[in-house]
């Protein structure tokens, strides 16, 4: 490899470093003015029930036994719904994150080494990343007018998720005090 | 206008100075005993300075005092960013396996990442004119990525955990890694260009340190190091378990929804 491209791309190496450092850094002194305070995740209450029936086939069949219907209507219709769901599993995941960063705390502060814990936060984080990516890719079929075969266990367990979301940010009043 | 040996003598007495005066700096305001390895950098380095500045040597024994200084400062800078970590995470007991673990891990990871990135500087032709002079700046540039990508990893790990960092830590951390980050860009272009820019190089190596040295000066102080954080509520080791269990039920359900 020539002597200039070696450099180059050593130099835009060395600048990506440190623009990443400068980032960790700006990071790390901003937590440090809010402070570590979890002001008790009561969980919004986040309306579910018509996130219920976004990805149900039973509006499309009624639209489809209307006069004058088109193909367009229910495209477009489908597609804000799809949109609406992205935004539902965007909340999701809020909450997860919020969840998370309590044990993340809460190991943090435990009177005695908790490499279970650690191993346990590091699992769940993978493993939601991975499923959340594996959900909005499916969703993106859907999107396109591909159908999998029964949107309602996946909303049902949607529901069930949020539920226990909700009920562990009830109790999850994590308040460290700055002395 | 002045000549490179001119500007290599300002520059010397500045770094010179700076280093005095950051030495006696962090021995007055108790800094010190926080910074034990960064101190003793400074000293041999101060040393080290005035030490060839003052006494007369053959080339070939400056060659060999400088390498054989430079590698104690490798040791010194591992232990040093060492030092930093485990004074951070010592009062975190509920992760102390995990630090220990990652502090190891990333150390191995950024060696081996360094020891990677040295293949442009040891193929092809570079090979043919390899000395001991030039191998040791080969890993002596090894040596200061390594140490980047350490400081990068372990900032990293450190921002995972809602750690509340002193001040005087996070400008540590960053100051080190623009010292090191230019150290090796520095290293690399001579190690690639050849003895003739080797000169230009050391002086551009000493502006680095010089100005790294004035952010020491000035960044780190008594009064950004320590943030003590209380925790004001006592966790049930039960409700830790139902947390981890809600977790894997999210993590669990995601995975139902995906396989629909």
């Amino acid at each position: 490899m020539p002597v200039a491209t070696t450099l180059l791309a050593a130099g835009l190496v060395g600048i990506l470093l440190l623009g990443l450092m400068l980032l960790l850094v700006t990071r790390m002194l901003s937590r440090g003015r809010s402070s570590v305070e979890e002001r008790g995740l009561s969980g919004s209450a986040l309306r579910y029930k018509p996130a219920l029936r976004l990805l149900a086939e039973d509006d499309f069949t009624y639209l489809r036994s209307q006069p004058g219907f088109r193909p367009g209507i229910a495209k477009r219709l489908r597609s804000r719904r799809v949109a609406a769901f992205r935004s539902y599993l965007a909340h999701l995941e809020i909450e997860f994150l919020r969840l998370h960063r309590a044990l993340r705390l809460l190991n943090l502060y435990a009177p005695q080494d908790r490499p279970d814990l650690v191993r346990e936060l590091v699992s769940q984080r993978l493993v939601f990343s991975f499923r959340m990516a594996e959900v909005r890719f499916r969703l993106a079929f859907l999107a396109l007018g591909m159908r999998p075969v029964s949107v309602q266990p996946l909303v049902e367990t949607v529901e069930k998720m949020r539920a226990c979301i909700s009920e562990a940010s009830a109790n999850l009043a994590v308040r460290p005090v700055v002395g | 206008m002045p000549t490179l040996a001119n500007l290599e003598q300002i520059l010397f007495w500045f770094s010179t100075a700076i280093t005095a005066l950051l030495t006696i700096r962090f021995v007055l305001n108790g800094l010190a005993s926080r910074y034990p390895w960064f101190v003793v950098f400074l000293v041999l380095a101060l040393t080290r300075s005035l030490f060839v500045r003052f006494v007369k040597l053959e080339p070939n024994t400056y060659a060999q005092l400088f390498m054989a200084t430079e590698a104690v400062f490798w040791v010194l800078f591992v232990l040093i960013l060492l030092e930093l970590y485990r004074m951070v995470l010592a009062g975190f007991k509920g992760i102390q396996a995990a630090s220990q673990w990652m502090t190891y891990a990333a150390l191995a990871i950024s060696m081996v990442v360094a020891t990677v990135s040295l293949y442009p500087e040891v193929s092809g032709h570079n090979a043919a004119k390899m000395d001991l002079l030039r191998t040791f700046y080969i890993a002596e540039r090894g040596v200061f990525s390594g140490l980047v990508l350490l400081i990068l990893l372990m900032s990293l790990f450190l921002l995972w955990f809602p750690i509340r960092l002193p001040k005087n830590v996070v400008f540590h951390s960053l100051i080190f890694a623009v010292y090191f980050l230019a150290k090796a860009f520095a290293i690399l272009v001579r190690n690639l260009t050849g003895h003739q820019i080797a000169r230009p190089m050391s002086l551009s190596i000493m502006v680095a340190g010089l100005v790294c040295l004035g952010l020491w000066l000035v960044l780190i102080r008594p009064a950004w190091e320590t943030e003590q954080v209380v925790l004001g509520h006592r966790w049930d080791p039960d409700e830790e378990q139902r947390l981890v269990g809600q977790l894997r039920d999210i993590n669990t359900a995601l995975a139902r929804i995906a396989r629909e």
